[in-house]
């Protein structure tokens, strides 16, 4: 259902929109032009669904609140205010999007379950207000609202070729903003959401505020279709904009293909066709026919519309070029995590340890320090008091057996995971500042499990994290002015720049996320969190599942941000990678410091490797 | 006075409805996890069936016995033909939900439809006391009856019977119940059985009281959702409690201040639980691994 957000339906869009705008040349039929300008006007707002839906992973079975919202402002403030046609528009437009980013902001916090039964409630209750006493002196209740005709010389907007091009602008405006969404800051940060808030907050971004604005963007051009709506139809009544449009509406998405805002175009075209093609027979038996598709097409080809034409696109033109494939990437690496070899604990020391390497002593005060910290998980004590001080500019290894706290520890740090006690970062208190502020003042992390965007490109994925900030007005971004322009080529150079200490190989950087080695999306994830030039990098288990070339890659790179002068934590259970390039040790057994020092001292205390090879080996 | 105790008993009839359609919501997703937007309109159809067959000269009764046989059996199919195929995410199976939501509305206008809305006979008895002023309707005695009897029945079934404690099992910690070796495809199969049964009874029990449509679900669809979200979301009992918050207070507001409130109150109560407990009177917070 969720498919892969698309950034590349560019040219797509334009191709589909071209037919629309010539497709009055050959569907010459009074009723089958107004077929296509019904599928064009939910178009606008089903691409608007699209933005919400497939790039930044929320829900709205209640769209049609917001064409409700355009519809009756621009028809009540003609009436009532007597604006113009334009301006009411533009009214109606910003209303929309303003309840939505009120609503939005609501219902953000219900996450995925909650906005979809939220979301549905709303519409239902919307209808109610519509027609219900009380708003009836705007809405005109159950008995509906006449809209004033809209003119151009002597032209009415509401009929013919004039109603056709002006809702086909609408379209072509909606699906402009939208496909400009998808390719700034803004629609790539909404797409780390959708894959997972806490890493997108972890990177700085904003997690509450993307969404409202996906939502705030979905609401205005829901609302510009209600606008043309309330043009087509020329009278506005309640059961226009019920649940079942609603629903309708996001069915029309789903069988498009979501992440593709082409798709939701299609959908709609196809939806019209086809209910009215029935139409004569019965409306209730076109209803049926449309439900039956769509559960056939989400129980059996889930991606929609839109990735069967792209793949039969794609098939066609594979048979023009035939022999003279372009250097299609070579297969995934060899490592995998469940075949490399495990590497026994005592292995050899590896040739330069850590001891060897030139060490400057600790200069000044530590970098980071955390006093007593303590987290409980409702009775059990995950961690008692932890004391530790990370000298700067050193590598400081957290090991410890499974359970004993590590994650949590770097969640406490990264902020994640409220925690007693104190988390000082350069001098300043930074206990009280949440996840996003942390990156911000230099705090960087990685996962256990990189959670990449897999349909963002490896050199995507890190420019998201080189963000120095993520505040800035969508809407700015979206003009494209030069202030922005700049912002984006710091974040690009930031990102080769990252992910050329890393020795990330360049043939890889266009290839998306979901294709890489898991070695590979190690390695995208340091850079990630490297790309925004952090104080301090925090790893947790960075060489997990890894075989041993790749942990050796790893440990590469993490001697290679050492000396690019960042502190760092790492996490790791492997012996001889902590050896390499650890400079001190911390031991945490259940909740508590074992003991700490440098990595050769502590990795040969008798008490260390009893809490490791006591406790059932390799742990 | 009187009329509030009234209203409010009634409510109490009601928000029990409600709190069934929720628990049915609830245990639909503790089993399969997802919320099913069609459980309501499973029950509409459903009560379609029973209708015609009494329409067609049965009994009642014996056309209600036949409609829970056909309900286990649609609960089945539903899962195992709509549901199970091919099974993806979490947001595909919500949106199958979805579709047979709108194609169930849309067989029943197809297939029943023609003259809705129907006038649809009672199985309980009219009228009813008076206890201090109080009208307390027997239909709304019993529905109250039939609900404890068959919360008992579940209670019993998650405590005594291997079947429930799987059901406890999957419920709580989903993953382990598998690799423990609960089969999860018969489990969901049986929920969706029961579901379908129950969803039957909440529609004979609500289409007397308003009538038969094809959309006749929709309203206490949306009270049953607020039910389990105010009831917390994870918790089967807190449903019933939900649903009474729900049905008591919507009575109220529709008595007071006008049925054009009446759902935005539900919203209101839904939200603001939300806002001041994320999980609910009774939910427990879920938490997630990195």
């Amino acid at each position: 259902m969720l498919t892969r957000a698309r950034d590349d339906v560019g040219w797509p869009a334009l191709v589909l929109l071209l037919l629309l705008a010539l497709a009055p040349l050959a569907v010459t039929g009074v009723s089958e032009q107004g077929i296509l300008v019904v599928a064009m006007i939910y178009a606008v707002g089903a691409v608007g669904l699209d933005v919400l839906t497939g790039y930044s992973g929320q829900f709205s079975f209640g769209q049609f609140v917001y064409f409700a919202i355009g519809a009756y402002v621009m028809a009540a403030v003609r009436i009532h205010a007597h604006w113009p046609w334009v301006p009411a528009i533009i009214a109606g437009v910003v209303a929309a999007a303003l309840v939505a980013a009120v609503i939005g902001s609501l219902f953000v916090r219900l996450r995925f379950f909650g906005s979809a039964v939220g979301t549905f409630f709303l519409g239902a209750v919307a209808v109610d207000l519509i027609s219900g006493a009380r708003l009836s002196h705007w809405t005109g209740g159950s008995n509906g609202l006449a809209v004033l005709p809209v003119t151009i010389g002597a032209n009415s907007l509401s009929e013919g070729d004039w109603l056709y091009y002006t809702v086909w602008i609408a379209l072509a405006v909606s699906v402009a903003l939208c496909l400009r969404y998808t390719k700034v800051r803004a629609g790539m940060a909404a797409r780390v959401v959708k894959e997972n808030e806490v890493v997108a907050a972890v990177l700085g971004v904003r997690v509450f505020r993307e969404k409202v604005r996906a939502q705030a963007l979905a609401g205005a051009v829901a609302g510009l279709g209600g606008c043309m709506l309330a043009l087509d139809v020329g009278y506005l009544s309640p059961d226009t904009f019920g649940i079942s449009q609603s629903i309708e509406l996001f069915a029309i998405v789903a069988v498009g293909g979501t992440g593709s805002i082409v798709g939701p175009v299609l959908g709609a075209v196809f939806f019209f066709s086809l209910v009215n093609g029935f139409a004569s027979t019965s409306a209730s038996a076109s209803q049926l026919l449309f439900s039956l598709v769509v559960l056939a097409v989400v129980v059996l080809f889930n991606r929609g519309l839109y990735d069967l034409v792209e793949q039969a696109v794609r098939k066609l033109f594979a048979l023009r070029r035939a022999p003279a494939a372009t250097g299609a990437p070579e297969g995934p690496k060899t490592a995998r995590a469940g075949d490399a070899p495990v590497a026994p604990d005592e292995q050899p020391v590896p040739a330069a340890t850590a001891e060897d390497r030139p060490r400057q002593a600790p200069a000044g005060p530590p970098l980071l320090v955390l006093e007593s910290i303590g987290v409980d998980f409702g009775g059990v004590r995950a961690l008692g008091g932890v004391d530790l001080s990370v000298a700067r500019g050193e590598v400081h290894a957290v090991i410890g057996p499974n359970g004993a706290g590590k994650t949590t520890l770097l969640n406490c740090i990264s902020g994640i995971q409220p925690a007693t006690g104190r988390v000082v970062l350069d001098g300043d208190d930074v206990t009280a500042l949440p996840v996003s502020v942390r990156r911000g003042r230099g705090i960087s992390r990685t996962f256990q499990h990189p959670s990449l965007v897999a349909d963002l490109t490896a050199r995507q994925n890190v420019e998201v994290g080189a963000y120095a900030t993520h505040n800035g007005s969508a809407l700015l971004e979206m003009a494209g002015l030069p202030g922005t322009r700049r912002r984006d080529r710091v974040a690009r150079e930031r990102a080769v720049a990252a992910l050329e200490l890393l020795d990330f190989p360049a043939s890889r950087w266009g290839v998306h996320a979901g294709e890489l080695t898991m070695g590979e999306q190690k390695h995208i994830d340091i850079a990630r969190a490297l790309a925004n030039e952090p104080k301090l990098l925090l790893l947790d288990e960075p060489t997990a599942g890894l075989g041993e070339e790749e942990i050796d890659a790893v440990a590469g790179a993490i001697e290679g941000v050492r000396r690019a002068g960042v502190t760092v934590v790492v996490i790791a259970h492997h012996v001889g990678f902590v050896r390499r390039i650890a400079d001190r040790c911390t031991v945490l057994d259940f909740g508590r410091v074992l003991t700490s020092g440098t990595a050769g001292d502590v990795l040969s205390d008798d008490q260390v490797v009893d809490v490791f090879v006591g406790a059932g080996g390799k742990s | 006075m009187g009329l509030a105790l009234s209203v409010i008993v009634s409510g109490i009839a009601f928000g029990l409805l409600i709190g069934m359609l929720a628990f049915i919501l609830v245990f639909l997703y503790k089993t399969t996890g997802v919320a099913n937007f069609a459980v309501g309109n499973i029950g509409m159809f459903e009560t379609f069936i029973v209708y015609e067959l009494w329409k067609d000269g049965m009994g009642l009764w014996p056309a209600a016995g036949i409609g829970l046989v056909c309900s286990a059996v649609f609960g089945v199919l539903i899962y195992q033909v709509v549901l199970r195929p091919f099974g993806g995410s979490q947001a595909n199976t919500l949106v199958r939900t979805v579709a047979l939501f709108l194609l169930l509305a849309a067989m029943a206008d197809v297939f029943f439809g023609r003259d809705q809305p129907y006038h649809f006979p009672s199985l309980l008895p009219s009228g009813g006391t008076k206890v201090g002023g109080v009208l307390l309707r027997w239909s709304d005695l019993i529905t109250v009856g039939i609900v404890l009897v068959i919360v008992t029945g579940f209670v019993a079934m998650f405590r005594y019977t291997r079947t429930g404690l799987q059901f406890l099992a999957v419920a709580q910690r989903p993953e382990t119940a598998r690799l423990l070796g609960v089969r999860a495809t018969r489990l969901s199969t049986i929920a969706y059985m029961l579901a379908g049964c129950l969803a039957l009874l909440i529609g004979l029990l609500l289409a007397p009281k308003q009538l038969l449509f094809s959309q006749m679900m929709n309203p206490i669809l949306l009270f049953a959702f607020a039910a389990a979200v105010v009831g917390g979301f994870t918790s089967l009992g807190g449903t019933f409690v939900g649903g009474i918050i729900i049905g008591v207070a919507t009575d109220l507001v529709s008595t007071y201040l006008g049925s054009d409130l009446t759902l935005a109150s539900a919203l209101a109560i839904m939200l603001l639980t939300l806002a001041v407990r994320p999980n609910g009177l009774f939910g427990t917070a879920q938490v997630r691994r990195l």
